[in-house]
């Protein structure tokens, strides 16, 4: 099974995706403070930033119909946080200032993220000399994520294959959903401790 | 001879009282390819985790193993898992980095080559093993096959003296099985194999030891043991069909 929901596109070709991984990481927290700091009032800050953001996604040949699906799947999650300004007086203001910088700030770290191996993004933390054991971590997720969710994959066909009843469903596929969990969980765990002795075999110092 | 592995009386116990390894006692010489054979649960994975002295945890207890008659101790922690290349049963555990090139150089870097001479390094390494060009994909989107050579290619990188092989042809369809052979047959390293493929040791080993319930009940020549059809049976394995098929003098 292939995941690659979180960088499809970082590995295409293009002249952005050329760009040194450090120089879009600059520019892309540079986006992100000049939608973050400014009053939603001084409209130019966002407007020239989505535009900049509209030509990086052109250029970067990214598909647009990617983009909204990805930020879409996001938006549910900021509309709502956006919706309990609304009920503050002068909420509409407020309602407004979080959905527009919310969704600015992630569709740059979106077009990041697919314009740029996650790998690159790490090497420019190790060379930032971030710590080590955070790198570590990042790169045991960047790789482990993946595995993970092939897991879950394989756990739900395999409870599928074996579900017969469909009247019952809903109390039962709660806990059998529970009941997942809780193996992926023990899973993960046996799953790290071979990790840790696979590390070890070849010279990993805890 | 120089003696590669010695292994003296040697007792395990893992946390659930369960008692997988009972006193097993083992010697192999450098350059010999050994059979690890026996029912599942027999303790060949666990023996094989005892020669780099990932089990027991923290090199606990009393030094039981040699490699080249230098005790498995904390002290030799990192000499010793130089010398043993451990190829662990599921790829994914063992490529535990985001990209293959990583992956492939940790052991080095953690043995302290320095950067420069290990990208010449990783690079001879993925050659060998059949996957030029590789240093920049992603484990997650190898084939199995790929995966266990890219595994295969980390262990090498280490420069091992004896490689321990757990279930090294598990998943692999008969073309990656074929291909294996010949890359083991390449390696002049001390070979372990721990398999329940019995056709992959009557081919690669000249020995072969068999274990069943945490004890050694059989060491000897692979064609002797392996067409000793009654001892077979006892212990959950049974005599491989190329021997049934060959001539009694053919071998």
């Amino acid at each position: 099974m292939r995941h690659d929901f979180l960088d499809r596109y970082s590995r295409i070709e293009s002249p952005i995706h050329r760009l040194p991984a450090a120089l879009k990481m600059g520019i892309a927290l540079g986006a992100v403070l000049i939608v973050v700091l400014p009053p939603i009032t001084a409209l130019y800050p966002f407007l020239v930033t989505a535009g900049v953001l509209l030509v990086v996604i052109a250029v970067s040949r990214i598909p647009v119909g990617f983009m909204v699906r990805r930020i879409l799947i996001f938006e549910p999650f900021i509309v709502v946080v956006a919706g309990l300004a609304l009920l503050q007086p002068g909420g509409a203001l407020k309602f407004g200032t979080i959905v527009v910088k919310s969704t600015l700030s992630l569709l740059t770290i979106v077009v990041l993220s697919n314009t740029t191996p996650f790998t690159e993004l790490l090497n420019v933390f190790r060379r930032l000399h971030a710590p080590p054991v955070f790198l570590t971590m990042m790169a045991l997720m960047c790789r482990y994520v993946f595995v993970l969710v092939d897991e879950l994959q394989r756990m739900k066909r395999a409870r599928l294959s074996r579900t017969f009843d469909h009247k019952k469903k809903k109390a039962r596929s709660w806990r059998s959903l529970s009941m997942m969990i809780g193996q992926l969980f023990l899973r993960s765990t046996e799953r790290a401790e071979r990790i840790f002795a696979a590390m070890s075999a070849r010279g990993w110092k805890s | 001879m120089t003696t590669a592995v010695e292994i003296r009386d040697l007792h395990f116990q893992y946390t659930d009282d369960h008692r997988a390894l009972q006193g097993v006692s083992l010697t192999i010489a450098e350059g010999e390819n050994v059979g690890l054979i026996g029912p599942n649960g027999a303790g060949k994975s666990t023996l094989l985790l005892h020669l780099n002295g990932i089990l027991p945890e923290g090199f606990k207890g009393r030094p039981s193993i040699f490699i080249y008659g230098i005790p498995v101790v904390k002290s030799n922690g990192p000499r010793i898992r130089r010398d043993v290349g451990l190829l662990f049963q599921d790829p994914d555990d063992q490529i535990f980095c985001p990209t293959v090139y990583e992956d492939v150089a940790f052991g080095p870097l953690q043995f302290g080559v320095p950067e420069k001479d290990v990208k010449d390094l990783v690079r001879r390494e993925l050659m060998e093993v059949g996957l030029p060009d590789f240093e920049k994909r992603s484990p997650h989107h190898l084939s199995s096959g790929e995966k266990q050579r890219v595994c295969l290619a980390g262990i090498l990188a280490c420069r091992p003296r004896i490689l321990a092989l757990d279930e090294p042809t598990r998943g692999l369809d008969p073309r990656g099985k074929r291909q294996l052979k010949t890359w083991l047959r390449s390696v002049p390293s001390t070979k372990i194999i721990a398999t329940h493929d019995l056709e992959l040791v009557a081919e690669m080993c000249e020995r072969t030891v068999v274990m069943d319930e945490g004890r050694i009940v059989a060491d000897g020549p692979t064609l002797k043991i392996l067409s000793d059809e009654d001892l077979m049976l006892a212990h959950g394995l049974e005599k491989p069909h190329i021997l049934k098929h060959s001539h009694p003098h053919g071998g």
